[in-house]
């Protein structure tokens, strides 16, 4: 899923203007999963307002990265001045690019798509460069789990399975080797991975994916 | 100071009472309700109490041996969280959890003078 | 043929140094580290960017070295520059005489002054050396494309045989040789007993035979520096007995550079040794005397 977290409430603050009525749209979807944007974070935040003396409501749609469900607030969003939204910056784009003369301020930093590893622990997993190769990895992507993206091996910044740069991250390399040693697949790191293509990933522009077969 | 206190049935309840029959309070004034456990005690309760108050008291079982279990420890990590809120947006409203058995006032007496000195 | 590649293809005992360019524009900086170098090394390593500290570049203080009289070992790291900017600047050096180059990952951005940049790991070190291989001996570009000219390039490549996961290390290494890899310069070797054992490992895959290993050794000024490569220095392992024997040595410059001497004469003797390379970080002028020490001076000539 994607994970985000909520900006420091002064920022948020920051955005609005005195007196103007605020909505606080929630997403549903992703970000009620990993609690920053959901249903009850929307209420918090606006009742922190309220506190504040803004006049503040809440509302959350299902999935604020859908146009549909935006239209379907369309009601409260008309109604406010400001809506802060608590969705990951596609759902933000989605909201703004649907209702273009609204003002609109971001709740959230989108962080990664990871999974949730342990309760109140999320970890990158996928960075969506457009190639899945994991399969080769032991089913550890190098890509986003290492800090130098290496497709051949570990640096010498492996110390004790962790990474140097961050001292309670793991070493990829390490779980990869760890992995394969178990599996006894440790020859599949004998073959030299050649350069990527990185075109297919952000690094090419931005992506769109056609279907042909299912366009109306 | 407005204050509003929920305690819970098992214990909260009758020790805000007791707590209640001294003369001196050292809030203006105090509003008691009853709840059947502190467990129930969500942090949208938390905020709409707040609106017209300056301090919620919760008062519930100990950690150790809530009659429920979990009650008092959900509370507990709710009022942390709330706390935290209001400190990050800059609001001198609070929260503040006692935990208590039925015939003790003494940890409610320390937890309201917490409230107390925070609002300085 | 560099003045390195030809020492070592002629088996004798290689030393190199690492030369580390200023953060600034004195180019005085670099040509005064050359000078006190000058006929106790074969090459100096000079460093790119090192530490993700920005410095002046590397290809312009191997030009520095070179107008100096001192062979360069051109290092490029994957942190900073894509395929695109990597190709470009070894046909650029290649154009200028540069003949060595050690191809690295790079350290994290994060460990250095600008840790809010982009990092670029377009390429990592070994796709870097079968990019420059193919460049020199199939005249090809990392796409295909043909290139023109003459192409002569001596490739390295690091090693760190103290890192994690330690079982790795060697495949690591067959695949950096494999890659293109004709010289290594390891990581510092504090820890003779884990080389030696690393070097049996290289030796059973017959490595050695295929790559020149030239040992990396620092010369330690104090014993708090010696406890900051024991704690703090990733892929460095030191034992406890050097940090026991530091903190009795009644002059901690002098002891330390009897442990670096004395660390090279074991090294010597391990077989698939080719050479040493003395990381003599911001120390660079105690190198003669460590070279004439260890009796690895006079150097030999170029034939």
């Amino acid at each position: 899923m994607i994970i985000a977290e909520r900006k420091p409430i002064k920022e948020i603050f920051s955005f609005l203007v005195p007196g103007e009525k605020v909505l606080v749209l929630g997403c549903g979807t992703c970000v009620t999963v990993c609690m920053s944007g959901g249903e009850k974070e929307a209420r918090e935040l606006s009742s922190l307002l309220h506190l504040k003396g803004w006049e503040a409501e809440d509302s959350t749609i299902e999935r604020q990265c859908e146009p549909e469900f935006n239209l379907k607030a369309k009601e409260e969003i008309t109604h406010a001045d400001t809506i802060i939204s608590l969705a990951c910056g596609v759902g933000v784009q989605t909201l703004a690019e649907y209702f273009p003369e609204k003002k609109i301020f971001p709740g959230l930093n989108t962080t990664f798509m990871g999974m949730p590893k342990e309760q109140g622990l999320w970890e990158e997993r996928c960075w969506g460069c457009g190639n899945c190769t994991v399969h080769l990895f032991g089913y550890i992507c190098p890509v986003t789990r290492c800090a130098k993206s290496l497709l051949n091996g570990p640096c010498g910044g492996s110390k004790s399975g962790k990474c140097e740069i961050k001292p309670d991250r793991d070493c990829a390399w390490q779980l990869i080797y760890d992995r394969l040693k178990k599996e006894n697949k440790l020859e599949v790191l004998y073959a030299i991975q050649p350069p990527r293509d990185w075109s297919t990933s952000h690094y090419g522009g931005q992506r769109k994916m056609i279907r042909e077969d299912v366009r109306l | 100071m407005k204050v509003v206190a929920l305690g819970c049935d098992k214990s909260g309840y009758p020790a805000l009472l007791r707590w209640g029959e001294k003369e001196l309070l050292p809030f203006e004034e105090v509003e008691v309700f009853s709840i059947p456990c502190l467990g129930l005690v969500t942090e949208e309760m938390i905020f709409q109490i707040l609106e017209n108050s300056d301090a919620l008291l919760l008062a519930g079982c100990p950690l150790d041996s809530c009659h429920n279990q979990k009650g008092s420890r959900g509370a507990y990590l709710k009022t942390k969280r709330v706390n935290s809120l209001l400190q990050e947006a800059d609001i001198s409203k609070k929260v503040a959890i006692a935990f208590v058995t039925s015939g003790k006032v003494g940890e409610i007496e320390k937890v309201s003078e917490e409230l107390i000195w925070r609002e300085k | 043929m560099s003045a390195l590649q030809e020492i070592l293809r002629r088996g004798e005992f290689a030393v190199t140094a690492e030369v580390g360019p200023p953060k600034g524009v004195n180019r005085e900086v670099i040509e005064k580290k050359c000078d006190g170098l000058r006929g106790f090394v074969d090459a100096v390593n000079i460093t790119d960017n090192q530490t993700a500290i920005v410095r002046l570049s590397s290809f312009a203080s191997c030009l520095i070295a070179k107008d100096k009289g001192i062979e360069p070992v051109m290092q490029m790291v994957c942190r900073d520059r894509n395929r695109i900017a990597l190709q470009s600047d070894f046909l650029g050096a290649c154009a200028w005489g540069v003949e060595n180059f050690l191809c690295l990952s790079g350290d994290h951005q994060s460990m250095g002054n600008h840790p809010q940049s982009k990092n670029v790991f377009d390429v990592d070190s070994i796709q870097l050396l079968q990019i420059l291989k193919n460049m020199r001996d199939e005249k090809v570009f990392q796409n295909g494309e043909p290139l023109k000219g003459e192409i002569k390039a001596f490739l390295g490549a690091g090693a760190s045989p103290f890192a994690d996961p330690l079982e790795f290390r060697v495949i690591r290494l067959a695949k950096k040789i494999s890659a293109g890899a004709q010289f290594i310069q390891t990581q510092a070797v504090f820890d003779l007993e884990i080389f030696s054992r690393f070097m049996e490992e290289v030796r059973k895959a017959g490595l050695d035979k295929k790559a020149a290993i030239l040992a990396g050794v620092i010369p330690v000024k104090s014993l708090s520096a010696l406890r900051y490569m024991q704690n703090e220095v990733p892929g460095v392992v030191v034992p406890d007995s050097l940090v026991e024997r530091m903190k009795k040595a009644k002059d901690p410059k002098e002891e330390g550079v009897r442990i670096c001497v004395e660390t090279i004469e074991q090294l010597k003797k391990i077989e698939g040794v080719r050479g040493v390379h003395i990381m003599a970080i911001s120390w660079e002028s105690i190198v003669p005397e460590i070279v004439k020490e260890a009796n690895l001076y006079p150097r030999p000539e170029r034939s």
